[in-house]
């Protein structure tokens, strides 16, 4: 009577065989957010031009992986959108401005090349996550802002409040209202804007099944 | 592929590959639901091409957006000519078919397949089904199944990644209501509750009923119904909870009343019943009072009486509340009462008068329809809508329609008449159409189908309609992302445009295969062969409900759902799916009548040969096997049993015979025992096979052949001479064929169009008739309408039988016999022709001419309508006796044309109009009877008497008399 383990063998062999000789899994589906797909490399993707926009270190830890996979769930959810009511998109060129701007942050164009390489993206991936920065402040604008209105009494208070804190400050002289309005009328729209966003978000989130698949953000 | 899929970490496309050449790309599986060539085709990889991320992201997300895997993976191992990448995948599966048994009524099937919420052809999940498990057993608590267990099993399809879901349920025994327990200010006692409910069967005497969801909702809509007609109008009746007593399976509705405060309604200054106040005001469906309803109700009443002609009708409400209550006052001042003299449309030169006034509901006054005629504001400003619509689809972009009440018309006090002023202006045509985007075969079908094609009318309405007719032409083609776009500017014609249109068809998908489940007894070539779609034809969606129309007209299912699998996802070819549920097998009817007429007299008695009233109740019974052999043909049996007829039939029907859906073929046996016609008792049976086949629709044909034997029963009332030339057992066969023309709008009640019908038979010795003769009936029915609601209707009977070898007489039971509610209402049933000239009692005549006319109009309301007819003609004979003469001869005579004027009142059901005619005939036949016994006329005594047929008669039967 042959000894369990000699039973086994030949499985463990072949398992171990095909262990050896597997190829390297490059790229899978990590998140579907409907009929699209968030691969791991996008994720990983993600969190590497975060890293270089933020000028800081690549953290590729679960948690930030995590924080950028919702990131990328709702850029998903925004592209959906657009493509649906076929939202006005910017053109390429119009991140040449931004891109200049994050050029200037490096003393070199070879300083600036040498940061790509050490973050692992290139030139390309960067101008694709501005122009993304770009269409998404578009879709905001178009989607949101017409729907808001600041009413008189919201910039009295806020204007009421602020004074208090210029006053605790010492800023002097303090502004009038009718200086400060343009300023307060922007900062209510962007926190009202920001509010709907939020909210717009969370009803999508409900409304397209988002299926994280099994390996996904381990 | 598992650990690939579950188990290996991720290395985001390491430097040793990034750049190499692609050496080759595989599938793992191999057998993937889409060819080889087709995935290659959809995916940014290809071998000797270097390799790249982002084209690695893309492949994911191209094959992920086919729907047809959940999950995808790429594997990537170094060879000697570069990168061997390997797609790792797992396959996606969809709902199939959803099979719900075990439940007894309510809820049925197909209420319980909804309730899972598993749809077909999409996506499916195990949890699915939990959720489904879930879904069920609520909704069977809701029944009264408060034991009920569940049970699930899938079945995977792997060709098809379908999964076939059954859910078999133990249902248990359905729990009863046994009380109601109300709180709150309920203002009734809960004994009064509970018998507006209806929950108790027969006051209680048969204990309760059991709990479904509809009756215990119908129970509480009673209890609701109840208060504002008790002036409470904002009560509030809310289910609580529902009490289950499991030791005894039963439950106690709780239930919480506000019946909130006393409001009466009252209409001052007109009067109006409870009910018609209740149904007109807002405030009693909607249940609540507010500023918003009240003043909705001052419009509906207002509205109400400038119906009724009070067109300068005032109305307001107040509300008042004494203590305890509150009382809403309608305030009607109705003014004087106004007539609509005259409808009048002035400035129209593109549309006649009658195609205008046929899209205006007023109706000026006429008697004795609508007294007051008929007019509302609102109504006509939407009239005026419709014309201003109809006038721009034509062309007329700039027409103008105003409309005015003239008061005092020509001077007469509260005459009002409507002006319809129209000014057309100038007529927009098309100059020239490009269709860009759409190849020449297309551009031949589709030029047809469109409206704004050069020298046409322009309009927006137009082009609207054309652009549905491209997309659905396309859409049909299986090119279901098929866009449309158009421009139009001013062509250097004056009042002409040039149009262009410009398709873009889109990629065009295909039928994988068609997969049909939920077959338990039906054959599934009878099934296949009624679907008109197959492997690698265009994605048709009109062939897709086509098909799913023609399993309908099966008449053996009781559901058919048809779906695209997976429809959202974007691959070349897609799987169509049809679910089916088979009806039950057997299918009874019942019913008890009784026919009131002059029917009576005769069949053993010398008595009254012109019939006397009589009355005679009817039983009938049938059962049908539907789907006999699951060949979708139908067997009944069908019974009926009065003192007049005692009838057994029998039928094997096969529609759509051999695939076609305008044939069919019926096989019939008939056993009938018959004393209809008062001078004999008679004995059928008879065999017949029929072939039908539609034409057209209005033409359709019917081929027979038909074998009977009729026995006349016991003595029939004649001269005993000719017993036995008359009325000896005889066996006919003969073929015949009937040819149908029916271009009515209606078939129960037409307004419009013409009925023509010719049946030919030829008897002959060489089918086994004892006698040969051959016979001809023709009809020929049109429908004129002289106004709205004014039909003229006529129609003519012919027919003859002409006998050529075997018997020397054409036997008493296949000879004509007329007269009655359908034929010449001159006659009772069966009295009209030439009738014995001892006896008295009809004998039938070989030749037949009646001719009707029809005046059929409206008498009040909607539902209520009279007739003024004319009825002519008679049974002769023989064809060359036929006579339209009035004066009868003498009382051997009975060749003439009997007259029939009359009255007839008609009421609408959804069954057709129930109908009661009075005639008067000035010329109905004299004729000798016979006063004494059957043996008196066989041996000799009694005497003969002149007789008549009754001046006066009646006829009350359901549907028009043609």
């Amino acid at each position: 009577m042959k000894k369990p383990m000699q039973h086994w063998f030949p499985l463990w062999l072949f398992i171990c065989a095909g262990w050896m000789l597997r190829g390297d899994v490059i790229d899978r589906i990590a998140i579907s957010v409907g009929m699209q797909v968030i691969t791991e490399a996008q994720i990983e993707q993600e969190v590497r031009i975060t890293a270089v926009l933020n000028d800081a270190k690549i953290d590729l830890s679960t948690a930030e992986r995590k924080k950028a996979a919702g990131r990328l769930i709702e850029q998903a959810l925004v592209k959906r959108e657009m493509e649906f009511s076929r939202y006005p998109q910017p053109a390429p060129s119009e991140t040449d401005a931004t891109l200049r701007e994050a050029k200037a942050r490096y003393a070199s164009e070879a300083a600036y090349q040498d940061a790509l390489r050490q973050y692992g993206i290139s030139e390309d991936d960067l101008k694709q996550r501005l122009l993304w920065q770009l269409t998404l402040l578009r879709f905001i604008d178009f989607r949101f802002r017409p729907g808001i209105q600041i009413s008189d009494s919201e910039v009295q208070a806020y204007y009421q409040q602020q004074r208090i804190k210029w006053q605790q400050q010492g800023v002097q002289p303090v502004p009038s209202l009718a200086d400060a309005r343009p300023q307060i009328e922007e900062i209510l729209t962007q926190q009202r804007i920001d509010q709907s966003l939020d909210q717009w978000l969370a009803e999508a989130r409900g409304q397209v099944p988002i299926r994280y698949h099994d390996e996904a953000l381990q | 592929m598992l650990l690939a899929l579950c188990g290996m970490p991720l290395s985001a496309l390491p430097e040793q590959y990034e750049g190499r050449p692609i050496a080759s790309v595989r599938f793992d599986p191999a057998k993937q639901p889409l060819t080889y060539e087709q995935l290659m085709a959809m995916l940014p990889l290809r071998p000797g091409q270097p390799l790249r991320g982002s084209d690695v992201r893309d492949a994911i997300q191209r094959l992920f957006q086919t729907g047809e895997y959940a999950d995808i993976a790429v594997d990537a191992t170094l060879g000697a000519s570069g990168v061997i990448l390997t797609v790792v995948t797992k396959p996606n599966h969809f709902v199939g078919h959803v099979a719900v048994n075990g439940v007894s009524e309510p809820p049925n099937e197909g209420e319980l397949v909804l309730a899972t919420k598993l749809q077909l052809g999409t996506d499916y999940s195990a949890e699915q089904t939990k959720t489904a498990v879930d879904r069920l057993v609520d909704l069977l608590k809701r029944n009264g199944f408060y034991h009920a267990t569940v049970q699930s099993n899938s079945s995977i399809d792997a060709s098809t990644q379908q999964v076939n879901v059954d859910f078999k349920i133990d249902s248990g025994k359905r729990a009863r209501f046994d009380g109601l327990s109300a709180t709150g200010q309920t203002e009734r006692s809960t004994e009064s509750l509970i018998s507006s409910t209806g929950w108790k069967r027969f006051r209680g005497l048969l204990g309760w009923h059991s709990l479904t969801e509809s009756r215990l909702r119908n129970g509480l809509d009673n209890i609701r119904n109840w208060y504002p007609k008790h002036d409470h109008l904002l009560a509030q009746v809310k289910l609580v909870d529902i009490d289950y007593h499991a030791g005894t399976n039963t439950v106690t509705p709780g239930i919480e009343i506000e019946s909130g405060p006393e409001v009466g309604v009252r209409v001052r200054g007109a009067s109006m019943s409870a009910g018609k106040i209740r149904s007109l005001l807002p405030i009693y469906e909607e249940r609540t009072v507010d500023r918003d309803l009240l003043e909705e109700g001052t419009r509906d009443l207002a509205e109400y009486f400038q119906s009724q002609g009070y067109f300068d009708v005032m109305v307001r409400y107040t509300t008042t509340t004494p203590p305890g209550r509150e009382y809403i006052d309608y305030i009607v001042e109705r003014g004087s009462r106004h007539k609509i003299g005259r409808l009048e449309i002035l400035g129209n030169h593109y549309f006649d008068e009658k195609t205008l006034r046929e899209r205006i509901s007023v109706i000026p006054a006429s008697f004795p329809r609508y007294r007051w005629g008929r007019y509302s504001r609102s109504d006509m400003e939407r009239d005026v809508d419709g014309i201003r619509d109809l006038y721009r689809a034509n062309g007329f972009r700039d027409v103008e329609i105003t409309w005015r009440e003239v008061d005092d018309y020509r001077g007469i006090p509260a005459n009002i008449a409507i002006l319809v002023d129209i000014k057309e202006g100038q007529q927009w045509f098309v100059s020239n159409l490009d269709l860009e985007g759409v190849p020449s075969p297309d551009r031949a079908a589709l030029l047809p189908l469109l409206h704004s094609t050069p020298g046409q009318p322009f309009s927006d309405l137009n082009v609207a309609s054309d652009r549905d007719s491209i997309l659905d032409y396309y859409y049909n083609q299986g090119y279901p992302q098929a866009a449309f776009e158009y421009t139009s500017t001013p062509a250097a014609e004056p009042q002409h445009m040039d149009l262009k249109f410009v398709v873009t068809p889109g990629a065009r998908e295909y039928v994988r295969d068609v997969v049909v489940s939920g077959l338990l007894r039906t054959r599934a070539d009878l099934v296949r062969s009624r679907i008109d779609l197959q492997a690698h034809d265009p994605l048709s969606q009109s062939k897709i409900t086509g098909s799913q129309r023609r399993l309908y007209d099966l008449g053996i299912f009781a559901r058919v759902d048809a779906a695209l699998q997976n429809p959202d996802g974007q691959e070349p070819d897609k799987y169509v799916l049809y679910s089916v549920e088979e009806a039950g097998r057997y299918s009874l009817n019942y019913g008890f009548g009784a026919e009131i007429g002059r029917i009576g007299g005769g069949t053993a008695s010398l008595e009254s040969p012109a019939g006397t009233t009589g009355f005679s109740p009817r039983v009938s019974f049938g059962i049908s096997r539907l789907n006999f052999l699951g060949l979708g043909h139908t067997v009944g049996v069908q019974t009926s049993v009065s003192t007049l007829e005692q009838r057994a039939l029998l039928n094997y029907l096969a529609p759509q015979f051999k695939g076609n859906p305008n044939l069919n073929l019926q096989f019939t046996g008939l056993f009938d025992i018959s004393h209809d016609v008062r001078t004999f008792s008679s004995r059928r049976e008879e065999g017949s096979v029929q072939l039908g086949q539609k034409l057209s629709k209005a033409n359709s044909i019917q081929y027979r052949l038909t074998f009977r034997k009729v026995n006349i029963l016991g003595q029939p009332l004649i001269t005993p001479e000719l017993i036995p030339l008359l009325s000896q057992p005889v066996r006919v066969g003969f073929v015949s064929t009937t040819l149908i023309q029916d271009r009515r709008d209606d078939p129960i009640d037409a307004h419009r169009g013409i009925y023509s019908s010719l049946d030919m038979a030829l008897a002959s010795n060489w089918l086994g008739s004892q006698t040969g003769f051959g016979r001809l009936v023709a009809r020929n029915s049109t429908y004129h309408p002289l106004s709205r609601n004014v039909i003229f209707a006529r129609t003519t009977t012919f027919g003859l039988i002409e006998r050529y070898s075997g018997l020397p007489e054409i036997p008493l039971a296949e000879r004509f016999f007329g007269g009655g509610a359908f034929s010449n209402r001159a006659f009772p049933d069966f009295q009209a022709g030439p009738r014995d000239l001892e006896t008295g009692f009809p004998i039938g005549g070989n030749a037949l001419f009646i001719n009707t006319v029809e005046l059929r109009f409206p008498l009040l309301g909607e539902n209520l309508g009279g007739v003024l007819f004319n009825d002519f003609g008679n049974v002769y004979s023989a064809v060359n006796r036929i006579s339209l003469r009035f004066s009868q001869r003498n009382l051997q005579d009975f060749d003439y044309a009997v007259q029939a004027f009359g009255l007839g009142v008609r009421y609408r059901t959804p069954i057709g109009p129930v109908r009661v005619d009075f005639s008067l005939s000035p010329n109905s036949p004299r004729f000798f009877g016979f006063q004494g016994t059957p043996d008196q006329l066989l041996f000799g005594g009694g005497q003969q008497v002149v007789q008549r047929i009754n001046v006066f008669q009646f006829h009350f039967s359901l549907g028009q008399t043609f």
